[in-house]
């Protein structure tokens, strides 16, 4: 009966999700509906339903996530602001004026503002606002230009600062600590958000060079004659302030990763820079953006505390014995585990978004893969890539509907865009997979 | 329903302007441990207390202005009437009767929270932690007002 009920509650969550209930309502209200059913059916304890309050007041304290609230603001005011768009000119034009420079200028570009805001969202639609009409101009391919924006706008969720890190190395330095004092290790090291700030650095960096380089081997793209003022080509103008801002903010991930600041501190240092320089360019859009956070907050922390209600109720009804149960039947080793968790991830990316899979599978899955020796920073680091796809693939890659926003192009030509960068994406994971020191090295040696 | 969107307007500034106190706190915090190598366990509870009701009020926000991610693979909505009764439907099911049940279950711990006067788990912290737990159910009652405010302003588009 209780496999029956997790069963249902399991399916129905996900018919939920894809019948357009929002998400944070499904995670939260099935669970909930099932747990009830299952104390009626003597399977469930109905009391363990009272740690949901306690758990909201942990995510209420918990001092990793005072980040996402700070760093969300700052990309929203560097995104009224016109500071975005404005650096975003500044730096056009920067590998010349060609149509192969414009590919390398949209994901150079797309890599600062990563570095600044890590709003997915803000990039892709500043791009499709700004480079799409200089591609066409170049008479790039309509499914090309979808296909690099999209995938390199969607870097702001690999390259530090990121939101999807902030939140992962919440829940992963749980597991972790967990699993090294039931090892006999009482005085675990943590794993900090800084340690997956400088694991994902190299494997981001690798996807923009990958993408770079699959772009420079585009063929197509006429030259366009270049004017003084970039109207028929690359938009240039040298805005010092534009270039200023986007400069100062990359000081924002590199103190955290030189372990100057913890990445709370430089949230709010970030928000500081860009403040500063809001108030400065457009001191009105201040409060907009400022309403905008909220709201993007409430959506983030809606699904962090309904995935919570989820896991709970999963777990009351031996959800994570089950899981336990698969992965000891598999062989030895966490290798198997792991690529089965990559599998399920990827394939969850289908249809639910960085912040579900990140509440929902990786308190189920990480104390199991860490109790069998799967490096906690190399499988966050997977995970960022893995979760990084599931922004380019349809029919809910998010990243596929900031484009739609701002670009007319069929859905069906969108998705075909994607594929290329979706496939080096995938590519960049094994990569990962075969040699973890790219994601190991690097906080070995800073943290 | 004018009140409701009224309430909504006003949690939405005292939302920014609990946003902007902890970027205050936090920068504050930082220039007292870079500047002068100390600390103050108060504008670290300041942080702490202005995070947790940020949270709570920016989901009552988020669902309000309708911003909650939804999927819609099967977009149910297409047919208006059928859309319109599985919003109803959804809403008192998944949203009015969760968040009613978490009003009750949170009423032990905001309850022994106020016995004893709850304040910060650091000395020297600041008093007043019973208030922010109190949040608590306040922003589930606050949900279950707009569950309200969403079917009146559903019956108001349908007639």
């Amino acid at each position: 009966m209780q496999a029956v009920l997790l069963f249902i509650m399991v399916t129905a969550v996900f018919a939920g999700i894809a019948s357009g209930i929002p998400v944070i309502f499904v995670l939260l209200g099935v669970p909930i509906l099932a747990a009830i059913a299952g104390s009626l059916a003597g399977v469930f304890d109905f009391s363990l339903l009272s740690a949901i309050p306690p758990r909201v007041f942990g995510i209420m304290g918990n001092q990793i996530l005072y980040a996402v609230p700070l760093f969300i603001l700052m990309g929203k005011l560097l995104e009224h602001s016109g500071l975005a768009k404005r650096g975003l000119f500044a730096f056009t034009g920067l590998f010349g004026q060609s149509p192969k420079a414009l590919s390398f200028t949209v994901i150079g570009v797309s890599v600062a503002i990563a570095c600044a805001s890590g709003i997915v969202g803000a990039t892709i639609t500043m791009l499709g606002a700004i480079a799409l009409p200089a591609m066409q101009r170049f008479q790039f391919s309509e499914r090309f230009c979808a296909g690099l924006i999209t995938a390199s706008g969607s870097l702001g969720q690999i390259i530090p600062p990121s939101i999807a890190l902030i939140l992962l190395s919440d829940q992963i330095s749980g597991a972790h600590v967990a699993n090294q004092l039931a090892n006999g290790n009482f005085a675990p090291d943590p794993i900090s958000v800084g340690h997956l700030f400088a694991g994902a650095l190299i494997p981001g960096l690798c996807l923009a060079a990958a993408y770079a380089v699959y772009a420079s081997s585009i063929p197509g793209g006429a030259r366009v004659p270049d004017t003084p003022n970039g109207k028929d080509g690359v938009p240039v103008t040298t805005d010092w302030p534009g270039r200023l801002v986007i400069l100062s903010l990359f000081l924002v991930p590199a103190s955290i990763l030189l372990g100057f600041v913890t990445a709370t501190e430089a949230s709010a240092v970030g928000v500081l820079i860009a403040g500063s320089f809001a108030l400065l360019a457009k001191p009105d859009k201040v409060v907009p953006a400022l309403k905008e956070s909220v709201e993007l907050t409430g959506v983030i922390f809606g699904i962090i505390v309904a995935a919570s209600v989820f896991s709970l109720v999963l777990r009351g009804f031996e959800g994570d014995v089950w899981v336990a149960l698969m992965f000891s039947q598999l062989p030895e080793g966490g290798h198997w585990a792991l690529l089965l968790v990559m599998l399920v991830v990827f394939l969850l990316g289908f249809l639910l978004e960085f912040v579900e899979i990140t509440y929902v599978v990786v308190p189920i899955v990480a104390p199991v893969l860490f109790a069998l020796g799967i490096d906690p920073v190399w499988f966050a680091v997977l995970m960022v890539v893995n979760l990084q796809i599931s922004f380019l693939t349809p029919p809910m890659g998010i990243s596929l509907f900031y484009y739609k926003s701002v670009a007319e192009i069929r859905t069906i030509e969108l998705y075909r865009a994607v594929v290329p960068f979706i496939c080096i994406q995938l590519l960049l994971l094994v990569f990962l997979y075969l040699f973890p020191p790219l994601a190991t090295w690097l906080p070995s040696v800073l943290i | 329903m004018m009140v409701v969107a009224r309430l909504m307007r006003v949690l939405l500034i005292f939302s920014s302007c609990l946003l902007v106190l902890l970027f205050a706190t936090v920068i504050s915090a930082a220039f007292l441990r870079y500047g002068f190598s100390t600390g103050s366990v108060k504008i670290d509870d300041l942080q702490h207390y202005a995070f947790g009701a940020l949270i709570l009020f920016s989901i009552a926000a988020a669902f309000w202005s309708e911003r909650h991610v939804k999927v819609e693979v099967f977009d149910i909505a297409k047919n208006r009437s059928i859309g319109e009764r599985y919003r109803q439907f959804w809403l008192i099911l998944l949203v009015f009767f969760p968040f009613g049940l978490l009003v009750f279950l949170s009423v032990p711990d905001v309850l022994s929270s106020w016995q004893s006067l709850e304040g910060s788990a650091e000395p020297n912290g600041l008093g007043g932690l019973f208030l922010l737990k109190t949040l608590f159910p306040f922003a589930a009652v606050l949900m279950v007002v707009l569950v309200f405010g969403k079917m009146f302003s559903l019956q108001d588009k349908s007639s």
